[in-house]
């Protein structure tokens, strides 16, 4: 099995401020990870450093590249459609992707509109928060790439659609495709995850298999992702 | 990879709406301006040619601020710093963006010129007789013309080359320094900017005070060398723009 991802001795500084340090991680094709972590752990600091919008040390290969530009055509994020006003309505988003992206596929984004019940007529400014989240899913899952980087989708959403989301999500993945979510519905979205990384003490603490997280500890993804954060209480 | 014509393409339309905007903004306020005058004094020979100069001059302003802002907010939104491309191509294709939509804007505003010149043809035919200064030829006087379009036009690249640089060095700064002395570095560079621009601008205003003795009076090629001098001071800030892009500029985080 081939490595999507692999970062080497990444680290992060901000207002000399450490975000991240010595992070490696792996990421086999084909798998949803779940990262996992407190507000400000980092979560969101690993995938903008992925994607090259952060700028850190050391060394980061998507696909086996490791300049930024050329990771961005192997990488869909949700990014948060800050470059354009808020008159600009969905459709006309979705014009902006089709043009700038080649891997955008228009048939997959009218599919997931039909899905996710989004009117592409409206203004962003129009847009409740659940459903600019769902627009973003849209735009995000639309594009045929490697690496999806999914950064709190369902925060907004309401809990039917979210969970109507989640559980759909291995539909809209392609198989030799990899999915990293972060999100705070551990429990909600652990169903569907291969495995689980745990962004902790400015490090990546923890990068287990789901399924061995189960057998290993005999604890649900969520019961386990707590238990880190009491012992490190019980260390204190 | 996402293509220069695909990027030019989504950057323009949005530059073309905004200054098509900006001219409706001109036209209504200049419709405004000639009705309130008629309604007063009734409009009388050359109103509506200085009328639309007058506010042409503010519109040239706001477009080249609204542009700046446009151009600006590519490098700090993941909208487009998310895109498949190197820096190098997406700055050069902001710049190019907006000086297409610049020039767009300027035609238009020849446009409004003549229309204007149009209906005051025999004032300023008489005003153009009676103002004192250098005796052009009309070969010397096209000269001058097409001296000043470049110049302006090249002061135009030079200006968002400048506002990227401190943009961009601002940024990047921000990304290492903390809060408190963030904000001091901030104040010292934005004095320094703006001391700098200052100097410059003065700098430059009196280049383009002797474009019109150094075309007339057939030296060209101290023109040349001003206008060229402008342009290689304006891709050094380019090229370092890039550097920044590469090297230090964050995007908004979300």
């Amino acid at each position: 099995m081939t490595n999507v991802l692999a970062i080497q001795n990444v680290g992060y500084k901000h207002n000399f401020k450490t975000i991240l340090h010595d992070v490696d991680l792996t990421l086999a094709t084909g798998k949803i990870v779940g990262i996992l972590g407190e507000n400000g752990a980092g979560k969101t600091t690993l995938m903008r450093l992925i994607t090259g919008s952060a700028k850190g040390t050391g060394t980061i290969a998507v696909c086996g590249d490791t300049q930024p530009a050329h990771h961005r055509s192997h990488v869909s994020f949700t990014e948060q459609l800050r470059g354009f006003s808020a008159n600009t309505r969905v459709e006309q988003v979705a014009s902006f992707y089709r043009t700038v992206y080649p891997d955008f596929d228009g048939m997959r984004f009218e599919e997931l509109v039909t899905f996710l019940q989004i009117d592409t007529s409206l203004k962003l400014a129009a847009l409740s928060k659940g459903m600019k989240e769902k627009v973003i899913i849209a735009l995000t899952l639309a594009r045929q790439v490697n690496l999806y980087l999914l950064d709190e989708p369902f925060s907004g959403i309401d809990s039917m659609s979210r969970k109507r989301i989640i559980s759909s999500i291995i539909k809209w993945k392609p198989d030799d495709a990899t999915m990293v979510i972060s999100d705070h519905y551990v429990s909600e979205i652990a169903p569907i995850l291969d495995e689980i990384v745990v962004v902790k003490d400015q490090t990546v603490a923890v990068h287990q298999a789901s399924d061995a997280v189960r057998e290993e500890f005999g604890l649900g993804i969520e019961a386990y992702y707590e238990s880190l954060y009491e012992e490190g209480v019980q260390h204190d | 990879m996402t293509s220069f014509g695909a990027l030019f393409k989504v950057m323009g339309r949005q530059r073309f709406r905004l200054m098509n905007w900006t001219i409706l903004g001109e036209l209504a306020v200049i419709t405004g301006t000639l009705l309130w005058r008629f309604a007063a004094t009734g409009i009388q020979g050359g109103d509506t040619f200085w009328t639309v100069l007058a506010w042409s001059v503010l519109a040239f302003t706001v477009a080249f601020i609204l542009l700046a802002v446009q151009t600006e907010r590519v490098y700090t939104r993941d909208t487009y710093r998310l895109l498949p491309l190197g820096e190098t191509k997406l700055y050069l294709t902001d710049l190019l963006a907006s000086f297409v939509m610049f020039i767009y804007f300027g035609v238009i505003q020849v446009v409004f010129y003549l229309v204007a010149e149009m209906l005051d043809h025999h004032y300023l035919a008489t005003w153009l007789r009676n103002i004192s200064g250098p005796a052009y030829t009309t070969q010397q006087a096209l000269k001058v013309l097409i001296g000043l379009t470049v110049m302006g036009i090249v002061l135009v690249i030079l200006g968002w080359t400048t506002v990227s640089f401190v943009h961009l060095v601002v940024s990047s700064t921000n990304n290492f320094l903390p809060a408190t002395r963030r904000r001091l570095v901030n104040v010292v560079l934005y004095i320094v900017m703006i001391c700098l621009v200052v100097w410059i601008t003065g700098y430059l205003l009196d280049g383009v005070n002797h474009v019109g003795q150094l075309l007339a009076g057939h030296e060209g090629a101290d023109f040349l060398v001003n206008v060229v001098g402008f342009l290689v001071v304006a891709a050094i800030e380019a090229g370092l723009n890039i550097v920044l892009l590469k090297k230090w500029v964050e995007t908004i985080a979300n």
